[in-house]
């Protein structure tokens, strides 16, 4: 019973991660609704997004459905074929219910800087 | 009803499959002619389960799968040839003069979780020329509609044109009977380049009639144990959900690789599965940093963490335990917890605190 919508616009990279300076970081979003089953942006197993510092990832318009909280998790993944155990966490961030839009920035210690921009629906 | 543990972990394969691209079906292929030892093997194999299943120890060993989490469930399913009801069909199967062949057998479950999906858990072993070649444990997704909520519906058989470990990946197949004088529903897979891949024979659940196509995706196992490679990510819904909103590190342990921890966290409720959080890696943390982690959880009563300093030539170090309970929680309030395990008298003074709101209870 999903309550709440929000669009996720895109994703500005600042910096990438220390390791990828040169070759930026290949990102791609894990969200989750609610503890649920999860979706990967890009669906594709092996895709993602490559991203260098000043690059800018349209997500499309990216409308995601919860109804307590949505988790929103960014992934660096260098390894083929895939293997989910050598993918490299970024950052995540943890939408609950609210109104409005903006960016938000999400930084590590191992030198990733991204902006997530996103719109609440409803 | 099977063990919800099981369910669960099949869930994040669904889950894993569910997020591939739609692939488009190749053109129906030919319905190719199996061989008559091919016949035999299916026929054999169906005669084969029905004396086992009717055995007493069948029975038994069957009704004891409702219990089972993935790796017991693999464990038996890798012991089912090697019972003596299996002896002739693993005479026949000596006989395949393929260059490349194996045989698999799985169970079948049917489990709605969000979306219905069913699952083939097995083992597949080379036979013919490929006797002895590695085999492959592997799960099979389909999704489906209108699945029941966690039920082994019946047992699959194969008999595949590949090795083991090649029948990874997507497969699609046709459901007909072929002229074979088999109770079971017989399927014919083909592969994206649209070679035969192998014959299933379903026995049990819904079989269908007439001709419909199927698709699956089949992940190869390999050695998963205490650190399997797909880990668990869906939680079963229960009663009430909270949100550790934040960890914090007011001191970080001295692992000998600097100020810095490699931070994850194990969550467990009320000491169900557990679940890593990343799912994988790790985030690092000094002095001071606070992890907006955001992580959800489903629970009934309680929520154990225990945070763990990720060190890559030992064991990991635990760095704080917290115990999380329903009646020291307030619904919409965010509270600051320490650690269970006070670590601030030992020589690195580690402390860790979360941030903990609980969001909703009795959840219908």
């Amino acid at each position: 019973m999903n309550k709440h919508s929000i669009r996720l616009d895109r994703i500005y990279c600042t910096h990438p991660s220390e390791s990828n300076i040169s070759s930026g970081d290949e990102v791609y979003l894990v969200c989750q609704a609610d503890g649920g089953l999860p979706i990967r942006i890009p669906a594709e197993l092996n895709s993602s997004h490559s991203m260098k510092a000043g690059d800018t990832w349209d997500l499309n318009q990216l409308v995601l459905h919860f109804r307590f909280e949505q988790l929103v998790t960014l992934w660096d993944h260098d390894a083929v074929p895939y293997d989910p155990n050598l993918a490299t966490y970024l950052q995540s961030h943890d939408f609950q219910p609210g109104t409005g839009g903006g960016s938000l920035r999400l930084t590590n210690r191992n030198g990733a800087d991204y902006s997530i921009f996103y719109t609440y629906l409803d | 009803m099977i063990n919800t543990d099981l369910s669960i972990q099949l869930a994040n394969y669904a889950n894993l499959y569910k997020s591939m691209p739609t692939l488009p079906a190749p053109p129906k292929p030919e319905l190719p002619a199996l061989s008559e030892t091919e016949k035999e093997i299916l026929i054999e194999a169906e005669r084969a389960w029905k004396a086992y299943s009717h055995s007493e120890q069948g029975k038994k060993e069957l009704a004891a799968v409702s219990g089972m989490d993935i790796v017991s469930a693999r464990q038996y399913v890798c012991s089912l040839l090697d019972k003596p009801e299996f002896a002739r069909l693993r005479q026949l199967l000596d006989k395949l003069d393929f260059t490349e062949a194996c045989f698999s057998i799985g169970l079948n479950f049917e489990i709605q979780a969000l979306l219905g999906f069913s699952a083939t858990l097995g083992v597949a072993v080379g036979v013919g020329q490929s006797k002895g070649a590695q085999a492959a444990e592997f799960v099979s997704i389909s999704l489906i509609e209108g699945a029941e909520i966690g039920v082994m519906v019946g047992v699959e058989f194969g008999i595949w044109r590949c090795i083991p470990t090649d029948l990874a990946g997507p497969a699609w197949g046709i459901q007909a009977g072929f002229g074979l004088e088999v109770e079971g529903t017989i399927a014919i897979f083909s592969t994206k380049s649209l070679k035969l891949a192998g014959a299933t024979l379903t026995i049990g659940g819904g079989a269908e009639l007439g001709i419909s196509l199927v698709e699956s995706y089949t992940f190869i196992l390999d050695s998963q144990g205490d650190d399997p490679y797909i880990k668990p990510v869906v939680q079963p819904r229960k009663n009430n959900f909270l949100i550790i909103e934040s960890l914090k590190c007011e001191h970080p342990s001295n692992d000998g690789g600097g100020d810095e921890n490699e931070v994850y966290f194990i969550f467990q409720a009320d000491g169900d599965t557990r679940y890593p959080y990343p799912t994988y890696d790790y985030f690092s943390m000094k002095e001071g940093d606070s992890w907006a982690c955001g992580r959800s959880v489903w629970f009934n009563n309680s929520v154990a963490v225990t945070i763990y300093d990720e060190d890559g030539t030992s064991d990991d170090d635990i760095v704080g335990t917290f115990s999380l309970s329903l009646s020291n929680l307030s619904l919409g309030q965010t509270v600051t917890i320490k650690s269970d395990k006070d670590y601030s008298s030992t020589f690195d003074k580690v402390a860790y605190t979360i941030k903990v709101k609980l969001v909703a209870t009795n959840i219908q």
